[in-house]
């Protein structure tokens, strides 16, 4: 098969807008997680193929699932759907630890995306666990430097208490990349 | 608690995102046989349309 031009970040962001707005007009409210809000808080620096969506409160039936990504022209599935080259990976409820989401206006609509507070703690998670992985760790300090710098509103406070949940334990990890952070940022100036 | 922004202020704050990301020389690519996350159908999907790395 001839490979289609690939999407860039900005798309995929339209994309995901294109599908929550259809979501939305049948009392659906999707949020965005993942990789992808990781790639919209770093403007694509962190690259991504596709676009996790997930439902908050109601997830729909499978029926209305498939006939609102037909509606939107992809072919009839179950999870996985193309939209316009850009693969949407449509899952049931988002289980975020966070309730601090960010709200975004794009070209083609609304997207409401995972709390830059969890997806930063998500990150240096992902680059200690389950092994060391440098990739996470660059998205991780990615995620770090636009917030010391300003750019992403973070709730520090919100931080320290993700990285105190059971299932994340990583106070010290956090700490250490906000020290490296700021090293790195007054070392760019 | 929900932070709203407009198409504006996001772009505004974008640029402000990739103005420091340049100066801090980050380029980040992360091949799909790295992503340990992803599911078989997923990688498949994506090799299928991107090429063998599955990278948009």
């Amino acid at each position: 098969m001839d490979q289609p031009a690939k999407p860039d970040f900005k798309k995929r962001e339209r994309i995901a807008a294109r599908v929550s707005a259809a979501f939305k007009a049948r009392g659906y409210q999707l949020v965005q997680y993942g990789g992808a809000t990781v790639e919209a808080y770093t403007r694509g620096r962190y690259a991504t193929s596709d676009v996790d969506l997930g439902f908050i409160d109601l997830s729909p039936p499978l029926e209305i699932r498939a006939q609102v990504m037909e509606a939107l022209g992809c072919v009839r599935g179950t999870r996985l759907y193309l939209l316009d080259d850009v693969v949407v990976d449509l899952g049931g409820q988002a289980e975020l630890l966070s309730p601090r989401l960010v709200e975004i206006e794009t070209a083609e609509g609304k997207l409401l995306l995972e709390a830059p507070e969890e997806s930063l703690v998500q990150r240096i998670l992902m680059s200690i666990y389950p092994q060391r992985d440098e990739d996470q760790k660059q998205a991780a300090l990615m995620l770090m430097i636009q917030a010391l710098a300003g750019n992403l509103a973070i709730d520090w406070n919100e931080v320290d208490r993700l990285a105190a949940l059971p299932g994340f334990k990583i106070q010290a990890e956090v700490a250490a990349y906000r020290e490296e952070g700021k090293k790195r940022l007054e070392s760019s100036d | 608690m929900i932070r709203k922004f407009t198409l504006t202020e996001w772009e505004m704050r974008g640029r402000r995102m990739e103005q420091l990301a340049t100066r801090m020389g980050f380029v980040q690519r992360r091949p799909l046989d790295r992503q340990i996350g992803k599911s078989r159908a997923k990688r498949a999907l994506l090799q299928r349309l991107y090429g063998p790395t599955g990278q948009a």
